[in-house]
């Protein structure tokens, strides 16, 4: 499986440089420097199996035996960083689905009060930090004490109203 | 002409069957949860015209790791797609992206809280785990009523250790007792 497992070996190495990065100290506008770690990581870590396979022969066989292999693999691998890029945000930060139903997991038959939890989530754990990230990220700027979209921002915004135009449906969110 | 040439094609065509199968279901579907069904649409017709192009395409001597990569490149492709869609519809960093968008003056922090507030999302998740038989509710109390969430948070949890040894964004907050 040469194809597969050069895919697989160049997703692990990003993976791994990201984890020892992030784990050294957090970036700061994380969705960004995510996927500077998986892009370059994986073309960094192609160029360096390609050079490896010159000086050691017999790796060259383990590695797919046509360019267009080599191109599956690359695509294969950056699929897998996208996959992993897209479930990041649900790890890093709090998912209020995934806190509510583990609270309510954790108070059995008994069940977890409704007030309870509208209480203890309110806007300063559930909206300050979400604009503080827009912030960060630079999809947003502060004036004066008013948030206004920045250029990314806006690009990222149309890209989602384009979408959703397409399919015909509401606002979300 | 090289086989993966032809595997990159064939996975290419599946993707747009995908995409425009599900904004065609998307389109038609008038049900409840249209989004979730319309992506189970669009993946199953990708995932066949994939397979229909694997078995009678151009290249029948394509290699075992050739179409395993094909299958895997399209398996992570629905995946992607799922959560862009969802982001779409849930993310809140996205929502308010969109209500600063439809504030050409901007918003203080208490406008965009005044536009989507805590109690907002609460209510909006709280109905969708409901509609989704995961969450029922009695008497103002809330109990689990499926482990299909549960199970999804328990390996984000594992995954929270592993990148980040365990920490929490809440646990900046004292107030948290749940």
């Amino acid at each position: 499986m040469p194809t597969v497992g050069l895919a697989l070996a160049l997703f692990a190495g990003a993976f791994l440089v990201h984890l020892v990065r992030w784990r050294i100290a957090l970036p700061s506008a994380t969705a960004r420097a995510l996927l500077v770690t998986f892009v370059f990581g994986i073309l960094g870590g192609l160029v360096f199996v390609e050079l490896m396979a010159r000086i050691l022969p017999g790796l060259a066989t383990l590695l797919p035996p046509e360019p267009f292999g080599t191109l599956q693999a690359l695509l294969l691998s950056l699929a897998f960083a996208a996959g992993y890029v897209m479930t990041y945000p649900a790890i890093e930060v709090e998912s209020p689905t995934l806190v509510m139903i583990q609270a309510i997991a954790r108070r059995g038959d008994e069940g977890l009060a409704r007030a309870t939890l509208f209480a203890q989530l309110n806007d300063e754990v559930l909206v300050a930090p979400r604009v503080r990230d827009l912030l960060s990220e630079g999809l947003a700027v502060e004036r004066e004490g008013r948030l206004h979209l920045s250029t990314r921002g806006r690009r990222l915004v149309n890209l989602f109203f384009i979408w959703r135009r397409l399919l015909g449906a509401s606002a979300g969110g | 002409m090289a086989t993966p040439f032809w595997a990159l094609l064939m996975a290419t065509l599946a993707v747009a069957a995908n995409m425009a199968g599900q904004i065609m279901a998307y389109r038609l579907l008038r049900a409840e949860g249209k989004l979730f069904k319309s992506q189970i649409a669009g993946t199953l017709l990708g995932g066949l015209v994939l397979a229909l192009l694997l078995i009678s395409g151009p290249d029948a001597s394509l290699s075992a790791d050739v179409v395993t990569a094909d299958a895997l490149l399209y398996a992570a492709f629905c995946y992607v797609y799922f959560h862009w869609n969802n982001m779409g519809e849930t993310a809140r960093r996205i929502r308010m992206l969109r209500e600063l968008a439809a504030a050409p003056e901007g918003l203080t922090f208490e406008e965009m809280v005044q536009r989507y507030s805590a109690q907002e999302i609460l209510e909006r998740r709280l109905e969708r785990l409901s509609a989704a038989g995961q969450i029922s509710e009695t008497d103002g109390r809330l109990v689990l009523t499926s482990r299909t969430v549960l199970l999804s948070a328990r390996l984000v949890g594992l995954a929270k250790q592993i990148i980040f040894g365990g920490r929490s964004e809440l646990d900046e907050h004292d107030h948290i007792t749940l």
